[in-house]
């Protein structure tokens, strides 16, 4: 996350030719992969404790831990898909 | 507890949830302080990202992905008014509940209970946050 933030510092300008170029480059693009896979599953443990701080039905509790596992899963999966396909040269 | 509700008990957890058990009230009672107010900001700061953090996140990388046109789109809607307050709302999110995280660390391991201790982290961990924002900003519109 911080490797993001600093990048985004760094960059000329969020142009989507720059942005391509800088993601598609190895190190960017593992970075990323991880900030993404890191970033869901820190943010489907977080969302666990909510859901269990405020919902005490256990089919509610089911229900809605299901649904954030899911999302988490889903999350990932797309984000990684998108950057490997950025990385791997499906670009203008 | 009466007899009847601990006879009763299997039952009653099986299928009444929250209905009848009593709660102890806390917002009414404790007198507010940084520290409740550190902690309910990084919870805030956390789910908001989980949210709002991680559907641009996704819209983002989609954006890339889906070529210039779908990027152009993107692209134009953080540049609206309502886009830099939902960015500069996503930063101010992240710099504060790592803060906040990081204060979290540090009680984790066994530091700064003391009263003065915790609650100058309390009351420097949600400046800390905003200023962070601030020059990340700064950096980002100035360079």
């Amino acid at each position: 996350m911080l490797f993001l933030i600093v990048s985004l510092v760094l960059l000329p300008d969020y142009s989507y030719g720059t942005i391509v170029e800088w993601i598609a480059r190895p190190v960017p693009a593992v970075m990323m992969i991880l900030l993404v896979v890191t970033t869901f599953w820190h943010a489907r443990l977080g969302l666990q404790v909510l859901v269990e701080d405020y919902l005490h039905d256990h089919a509610n509790k089911f229900a809605a831990i299901a649904a954030l596992n899911l999302a988490a899963c889903g999350g990932i999966a797309f984000g990684v898909f998108c950057i490997v396909r950025i990385a791997l040269g499906a670009h203008a | 507890m009466t007899l009847p509700q601990a006879r009763g008990f299997v039952s009653a957890m099986a299928n009444a949830g929250t209905k009848n058990r009593p709660l102890s009230p806390h917002l009414q009672i404790w007198k507010w302080g940084p520290h409740m107010f550190v902690s309910i900001l990084h919870r805030v700061t956390g789910d908001g990202m989980a949210f709002a953090g991680l559907a641009v996140l996704l819209w983002w990388l989609g954006a890339l992905a889906g070529g210039p046109a779908s990027y152009a789109t993107f692209a134009w809607a953080m540049t609206t008014p309502i886009g830099y307050l939902v960015l500069v709302g996503i930063s101010w999110a992240f710099f504060s509940h790592m803060a906040s995280g990081i204060r979290h660390f540090f009680l984790d391991v066994g530091a700064g209970f003391e009263l003065q201790a915790n609650r100058l982290w309390s009351i420097l961990c949600p400046v800390l946050g905003v200023v962070l924002t601030a020059a990340f900003w700064a950096l980002l519109l100035l360079r």
